[in-house]
């Protein structure tokens, strides 16, 4: 291509750049883009230095996650992970920056804790694949809060995990990363 | 890219010269054959004529041809996806009687119809399948949601289970049941019901990919006596079924 | 087509500014033919692209009994089958015109909670007989999580001529695809034939389960 040739078709070229970055900018905004990244977490609020994460007004803060041999049913009995899986309790601890005096927290069913593994696996909190284990406790994700909640996930054997999620379906695509210290 | 030029003007002065001594009419003719461009165009309208009248496209459609053909109760009629043998129908008020307080209704309307699917896949019957002549018989009339060709429910005749889905090669009586009002008198006595099955044709759809099974507007009609009241809607029925009967062929 | 016109354009742009040069037409022949060549090349890449990167075509798994196959979402493998004239089903005895079949089996997830949308049973004719609604039949229509098997009896109603042959258990991830072509990721476990049952032997479908072990077990 000569100076010639730019020369002539620079008005051309211009055009095309525009176009080409308005054809993006049309892809991005359509109906099917939208909705997969609206309504999949892909903003994560990462945990600051003391591991608190932030979105909105609440924060979430992992405390530990570990291993546990059974689950309290609420009926005084306990329930057992079955060889061959892990039953794994997040302690979970949400604040919120405003807390009105005498203002509780609203538990959302929107809210809802998951566990990501080093292999890219979800497991949702609730540990349900087992029988008589009760539904995870719900989370709050906005207004006051301040309490301390534990999720239970079953896991396979020799799942590593990675990451704990919190994630609101009203608030996606944000969404509350918790990473999980790697374990000596 | 550069356009084709076209050679109609070009051609046409000598040929007009050329036929100026014969009559107007073979002139005209010879006229418009007279150039390649207006041969094409003549071929493809022939060939279009032609393609419609070899697809069917001038026959004539079935709903025009005459009224609809008739069967009796009991002969396979087959629909599509279906064969259906309409056997009979009845009234009864026992079964599901908060679903008749709920529409207003007095009593079921029950049509007894053996399916055998004839598809390759498994399929529920159409709400369509078997519609209600308007105005039904006895001075009856279909409350509610339900429609002549919209039935409020379809259970299996074998256990009651409802909204069957029908496996393929697989035969089974079901009910269709309308709730009506009207003098619900001795349904032993009561008039022939006159139905009609509509018939499918499994096309392609015209928006959109994919494929169903498209009424094709062509119905039989089937003249069903009335009949007892089946034992899984009225466990008290002291009838005995006869529509047992049925159970031999019912597995074909 | 289209898209030759603005190569046509610019090329023919070039002799038409300088002076009409034998030397500079060459190169604009050369240049249209090239964009020729590389438009066909694209276009026939975007028609081959389904095949080359299967994310966007019906993907098919095959598996045999006994073998876990993966099949998008959905990880499923088959522990054996049964055949029943009468089903227990909690309470009931279902009765049928044909025969009972019921496929033990385990399902999970693959990287997240899934549920298949359509269990069926293909016979050798090509008939496809989706899981019957008239039992509980539960197990395939909840989610399950990733690499979390559950076990369970997925049940069938088919004719007694279907059990002439081999039959397949069909597992589709997405939607029913008699009428609709569309794509998604399926798996196919040939399962052999399957014996007629005995006149009067109930089957029994298996409790579900947590499969002890998980896949490994």
């Amino acid at each position: 291509m000569t100076r010639g040739w730019w020369r002539t078709n620079r008005a051309w070229l211009v055009a095309l750049v525009v176009a080409l970055g308005l054809l993006g900018l049309v892809t991005w905004r359509a109906e099917a883009v939208q909705a997969w990244w609206t309504t999949q977490p892909h903003r994560a609020a990462a945990a600051d230095a003391d591991g608190w994460a932030r979105v909105g007004d609440v924060s979430y803060r992992l405390v530990g996650l570990e291993e546990v041999g059974a689950l309290d049913d609420g009926f005084g009995g306990t329930v057992e992970a079955p060889d061959g899986y892990a039953l794994l309790a997040a302690d979970l601890s949400a604040r919120s920056q405003d807390r009105p005096p005498g203002s509780e927290a609203e538990t959302s069913f929107s809210c809802a804790a998951e566990l990501r593994d080093t292999a890219g696996r979800t497991y949702a909190a609730g540990a349900s694949a087992l029988d008589g284990v009760p539904f995870p406790e719900p989370l709050t994700c906005a207004g006051p809060v301040s309490a301390r909640v534990t999720q239970y996930f079953l896991v396979p054997d020799g799942a590593v995990p990675a990451e704990v999620r919190v994630v609101d379906r009203t608030l996606l695509p944000a969404y509350w990363s918790l990473p999980v210290p790697a374990t000596g | 890219m550069r356009g084709v030029t076209s050679t109609g003007p070009g051609t046409a002065a000598p040929d007009a010269v050329r036929a100026g001594r014969a009559p107007g009419a073979a002139r005209a003719v010879r006229a418009a054959v007279a150039t390649w461009p207006r041969r094409v165009a003549w071929g493809v309208v022939v060939v279009a004529v032609a393609g419609v009248a070899l697809a069917g496209g001038f026959d004539r459609a079935a709903s025009a041809s005459g009224p609809p053909p008739s069967v009796a109760a009991g002969e396979p009629v087959a629909t599509g996806a279906f064969d259906l043998t309409v056997t009979a129908w009845t009234l009864t008020d026992a079964w599901d009687p908060e679903g008749l307080e709920d529409v207003g209704a007095d009593a079921w309307l029950a049509v007894a119809v053996h399916a055998l699917g004839t598809d390759r896949e498994t399929r529920a019957l159409d709400a369509a399948a078997v519609t209600l002549p308007e105005p039904l018989p006895g001075g009856l009339e279909v409350v509610g949601d339900a429609r002549a060709d919209r039935p409020a429910a379809v259970v299996l005749a074998r256990d009651g289970h409802g909204y069957p889905q029908l496996q393929p090669g697989l035969g089974e009586r079901v009910l269709l049941l309308w709730p009506v009002r009207g003098d619900v008198a001795d349904p032993l006595a009561a008039p022939d019901l006159t139905v009609s099955l509509p018939l499918h044709v499994y096309r392609d759809l015209t928006v959109g990919g994919g494929r169903y099974w498209a009424e094709t507007g062509a119905v039989v009609r089937v003249r069903v006596p009335a009949g007892p009241v089946p034992a899984v809607l009225d466990p008290s029925a002291t009838v005995e079924d006869p529509w047992a009967a049925l159970d031999a062929e019912g597995g074909a | 087509m289209t898209r030759e016109h603005p190569a046509g354009a610019a090329a023919a742009g070039a002799p038409a500014a300088g002076a009409p040069d034998a030397g500079r037409r060459r190169p604009a022949t050369a240049v249209t033919v090239l964009l020729v060549v590389v438009a066909v090349l694209v276009g026939a890449a975007v028609a081959r692209v389904d095949a080359w990167w299967p994310v966007l075509t019906a993907t098919t798994t095959h598996g045999e009994a006994g073998e876990v196959v993966t099949a998008g979402p959905v990880r499923v493998r088959v522990d054996g089958v049964r055949t029943g004239s009468v089903l227990a089903d909690g309470g009931e005895m279902l009765t049928t015109g044909g025969v009972w079949v019921g496929v033990d089996l385990a399902l999970s997830g693959t990287v997240d909670d899934a549920v298949p949308a359509v269990l069926e049973l293909r016979d050798a004719r090509g008939r496809d007989y989706a899981a019957s609604t008239r039992a509980g039949n539960l197990l395939a229509s909840v989610p399950h999580a990733a690499d979390v098997p559950e076990g369970g009896t997925v049940l069938f109603e088919l004719p007694a001529e279907a059990l002439a042959g081999d039959l397949v258990l069909r597992v589709l991830t997405e939607v029913h695809d008699a009428d609709v072509d569309r794509p998604q990721a399926v798996a196919e476990i040939a399962l052999g034939s399957a014996r007629p049952p005995a006149a009067d032997v109930v089957l029994e479908p298996a409790e579900d389960a947590l499969v002890p072990g998980g896949w490994d077990g």
